[in-house]
This record gives structure tokens, sequence and C-alpha cells, in this order.
């Protein structure tokens, strides 16, 4: 006996269309499950790799941006080397300028050490110390101004060479090496 | 029945499938893409900070490259050495003095080759001979090494050329090396004697 059943299906209600005939009964729920599964993962697939083509985008944006600031910190990294330079120019330069200054300074202290009434005719340096030679109006006069270089903070130990009584009652000549400075 | 159970069942499947191949899949493409972006951002925003320091290490450059040209740096020795001269002359007037002699430094190599410092300068040595007052003396010999020419000066000795009284006179000797900036790549030739 064949049974037909005149009453619209739920599917065809809802879809619009009837499902094929030819599709059994107790396999359309699982088939349409499945349908609708592979739809919502084709729209997933789609939205991911819409999302990983923008995510991408970001990081090509973001290197190029990288690349754009590799060329200006080449640029800096050739101002600093440059400042470096300079900065090295300009301390020697004021070591080099100063250096006039300095020599004439430990001379000027050294002649501002000799008492009164003893006088230099001659000091030069010799390696890093100098040799001082003057005259004197007495031989106590040697042993201040001996006493009095030995005192100078920017040089070394005095030592006195030789004192010998000057021609003609002109007093003492003297000879005194300062060393380095210690 | 059988049919319908297979076909949930591989529905269950295709969910747990397109989940960890589609969802979890791309979420970790994702999350990668996103690390590198960060990952760049933060070089980014490291070079930005130093790049926001150009425009410091340009004014240095610029108050650097006027405080080393107050000194005449560059060019040909035999014209540094003429203006380091014209120079002494200049102070020598002002400050009273004689310039006795001004000779090339004896003491250099056979070659010519004068002795050179360490560093970005190659040095013209030359002896100096000044003689006037104690006190003008030295004022001019802190003079000749404050420019135009750049001129490390020691000064090597005095001597009393006049003995005792108001009028006396002092000989100066100095040692002079007049300094100028090595070219690039000079590996010391720079330095030969004029």
């Amino acid at each position: 006996m064949t049974r037909i059943d005149y009453l619209v299906s739920r599917w065809e209600l809802l879809l619009g269309v009837a499902p094929p005939a030819a599709v059994p009964r107790t396999l359309r729920d699982p088939l349409i499950a499945l349908l609708a599964s592979l739809v919502l993962l084709g729209v997933l697939a789609g939205v991911q790799a819409a999302r990983l083509a923008h995510a991408r985008r970001d990081v090509e944006i973001v290197r190029q941006r990288l690349a754009q600031d590799d060329s200006a910190l080449r640029r800096l990294d050739a101002l600093e080397v440059e400042v470096r330079r300079l900065h090295a120019i300009d301390g020697e330069i004021d070591r080099i300028a100063e250096a006039g200054a300095h020599s004439v300074s430990a001379v000027a202290a050294i002649g501002n050490r000799i008492p009164k009434d003893a006088w230099l005719s001659s000091i030069r340096r010799d390696h890093d110390g100098y040799v001082l030679e003057g005259s004197a109006r007495r031989l106590s006069l040697v042993s201040r101004t001996l006493a009095a270089l030995a005192a100078l903070p920017a040089t070394g130990r005095a030592r006195l060479v030789s004192v010998q009584d000057a021609p003609a009652g002109r007093g003492v000549g003297y000879a005194i090496t300062l060393g380095p400075a210690r | 029945m059988n049919q319908a159970r297979a076909v949930w069942f591989a529905t269950v499947l295709v969910v747990l499938a397109g989940y960890v191949g589609i969802v979890r899949a791309g979420e970790a493409r994702i999350a990668e893409q996103r690390a590198a972006v960060a990952e760049i951002a933060a070089h980014l925003d490291a070079d930005e900070l130093r790049l926001r320091a150009q425009a410091t290490v340009e004014d240095a450059r610029t108050r650097l490259r006027r405080r080393v040209r107050r000194f005449a740096l560059d060019g040909d020795e035999a014209v540094l050495v003429a203006r380091f001269v014209h120079d002494a002359a200049r102070i020598a007037t002002r400050d009273r003095l004689r310039v006795v002699t001004i000779a090339a430094d004896p003491t250099l190599a056979p070659d010519g080759q004068a002795p050179t410092t360490q560093t970005a300068f190659a040095v013209t040595p030359l002896d100096v001979t000044l003689e006037g007052g104690y006190a003008d003396l030295l004022h001019g010999v802190r003079d000749l090494s404050r420019g135009p020419v750049l001129a490390r000066v020691t000064l090597d000795g005095l001597t009393r050329t006049h003995r005792d009284g108001p009028g006396t006179s002092v000989t100066a000797t100095l040692h002079v090396l007049v300094e100028h900036l090595r070219a690039e790549g000079d590996d010391g030739d720079s330095a030969r004697h004029a």
C-alpha cells in the first residue's frame, strides 16, 4: 500500500522548496546540518582569510616605516660619528691651545718663588723638569730659594747642583734642578 | 538509520576539522602577524626616540664645527706656517718683543718627517726665539698658542740677556708644533715638514 502525505513539510515551509524526494526522510536533518556546517566553515574561512590579509598588510606597513627609519638612522649614525670626531678634535684643540699658557704658568710660578735679592739668569726645560741658574746676594738666599722651590706644587724635587762665589763680590751663583711633577 | 548516524558523525567531524583547520590555524597565523607587528613597532618606537634626538645632534655638530673653525686647521702646511709667522710678528709688535729666530726643528728625521701626534692632527715643528721684557714675553708666549693658527707652544727656556737693572731683557726659546688636521685616510704623510 502506498502512503501519500499531503501535508507540507516543515523544511518546505522554512526554505520554500521541498527537499528532493530521493533523499530519505531520515537523512534530511543530518544532511542539512552537514551542509549548514560546510557553509558556516566557508564563511569562517573567508573571515579568517580577511583578518589574516589585514594583519599582513599591517606588517607590511610597519616594515615600510622601519625601512624609512633605517635610512634616517643611517644618516643619524653618520652624524653621530662626525660629532664624536669633532668633539675629540675640539678637546685636543683646547689642550693644544692651552699648552702655551700652562708652559708659561709653570715658568712664572718658578719665577715668582725666587726671593728678593736673588735672581734667575736662566731657566730651561730638562726632560720634564727644569734647570735653573741664577745669583743671590748671600748664600742664605740660595737656601731660601731652594726651600721656596721645593714647596712648588707643580714641580718635583728641588735639588741644588752648585753654589759658587761670584767674581767681584757680586754674591753667589747657583744652579738648581727641579724634577718632573709628582 | 545507520546512514543518518554516519552523516551526523561526518557533520561533527567536519565541524571539528573546520575548527582546528580554519579557526585555530587562522588565529595562530593572525597572532604571528600581530606579534611581528608588535616587535617591529617596538623597534620603531626605539628608532623614533633616537630620531627625535637628531636636531640636538645637528645642533651639536654646528656648534662644534664653529668651535673647531676658530682655528685655521685645513690647508697647505706652508700656508699655515706663514700665517703662524705673521701672527708671531703681530704679537711681537704688540708686546714689544723681538723675534730673534724662527727655524725648522733641527731634530727632524733626515727624510724631513716630522714627529706626529697620535691624534687627528699632523704637526710642523719649529724652534722660535723671542727677546723682550719678562712679563711681555710670558704674555706673548701665552697668546702664540691661541690662534688663529693652532700651535702647541712649549716654553723651553728663559735666559737673562742683560744682567740686573730695570732694562733687563730676557730671551725665550720656544718649541712650537704648528698643528693642522690630517686629511681623511691620511697615514701621517701630511705631517711632512713644509
